[in-house]
């Protein structure tokens, strides 16, 4: 058995055991206002996503496939970069906009 | 009379399983967006934290909060479909993020459609497998002296399950469950991994 099965195993069976938790457990083991912040930041990913459905550019759907495409992006306008990986999801969907907004990509 | 009685349940039954089929629409997913309640943002994140050392490398940097974000996104976009009546939303978005966190370790990075790159599979990449060597050796130090927990990661890394486990240690629930507390919340204290 591969250390990467391994794991993926190990960490899988505690994410599952973490869905159980019970309402007072997630409470009890929680950072003070993390539920908050997470809360708003999915609010606004939503928030986002309508803004990118109204502008009607052609950005591939996913944050995976957006990542991948503005990589193509980058080396296709010569542009240098190292990695994206710094780069959140609402990053890279924000700087597609703005390359959409000065004419860069496809409308 | 049985012949039309069976008709008619098979037909309800049928009525069932489309009533189940029905999908969220937008204005939908946004309202039970609104209403996720302080424990299942927690358990959702929690998860999505799990999920993404589960995967180690092959979240190209992504972190939990990545995860989650996807997963709502593919849900909006109609990628992901919530059928509220077959499972609730919390549900319906862990079940996403296992799919996409799974589809994530399944994809060779490529950097440009020109020049693609050839690309070492992510399995058996000995970076990657020395790197999730450490961090498990990391663990089995935190307890070093708990051999119950390091009991429950052995089987848990070679795929037993909970029924398994219970029955090959002779553990009731609560024996598994504790030790899964333990394990849980060694594992949370040490920290590591990418987090937002």
């Amino acid at each position: 058995m591969s250390e990467l099965t391994a794991r993926l195993r190990l960490f899988s069976a505690l994410a599952e055991s973490s869905a159980q938790l019970s309402d007072a457990e997630a409470l009890a083991e929680a950072i003070p206002g993390e539920a908050e912040r997470i809360h708003a930041k999915l609010l606004q990913v939503a928030r986002d996503h309508e803004a990118l459905t109204q502008r009607d550019l052609l950005l591939p759907d996913t944050p995976g496939e957006r990542r991948d495409f503005l990589e193509r992006v980058l080396r296709r306008l010569a542009i240098p970069f190292e990695d994206l990986g710094e780069l959140t999801d609402t990053d890279v969907e924000g700087l597609l906009i703005r390359l959409g907004e000065v004419g860069f990509l496809p409308a | 009379m049985i012949g039309s009685g069976t008709v008619a349940l098979k037909r309800q039954h049928h009525e069932h399983e489309q009533c189940d089929e029905i999908v969220a629409n937008t204005a939908e997913v946004l309202c039970a967006l609104q209403a996720l309640a302080k424990p299942q943002l927690l358990r959702m994140k929690k998860y999505a934290r799990y999920r993404m050392r589960a995967i180690g490398d092959a979240a190209r940097g992504r972190n939990d909060e990545d995860l989650l974000g996807e997963a709502l996104t593919a849900t909006l976009s109609g990628q992901r479909r919530w059928k509220p009546r077959s499972v609730d939303f919390e549900g319906h978005m862990l079940g996403a993020m296992r799919s996409i966190s799974s589809h994530w370790t399944d994809r060779k990075p490529h950097l440009s459609l020109e020049d693609a790159p050839p690309v070492a599979s992510l399995k058996g990449d000995p970076e990657r497998e020395l790197a999730a060597k450490e961090e498990i050796a990391a663990i089995r130090a935190r307890f070093a002296h708990d051999a119950v927990v390091l009991g429950l990661m052995e089987d848990l890394s070679l795929g037993l399950t909970g029924p398994e486990i219970k029955l090959s240690r002779a553990w009731s629930q609560a024996d598994l469950e504790t030790a899964m507390r333990r394990l849980r919340r060694g594992v949370e204290r040490m920290g590591g991994g990418r987090r937002s």
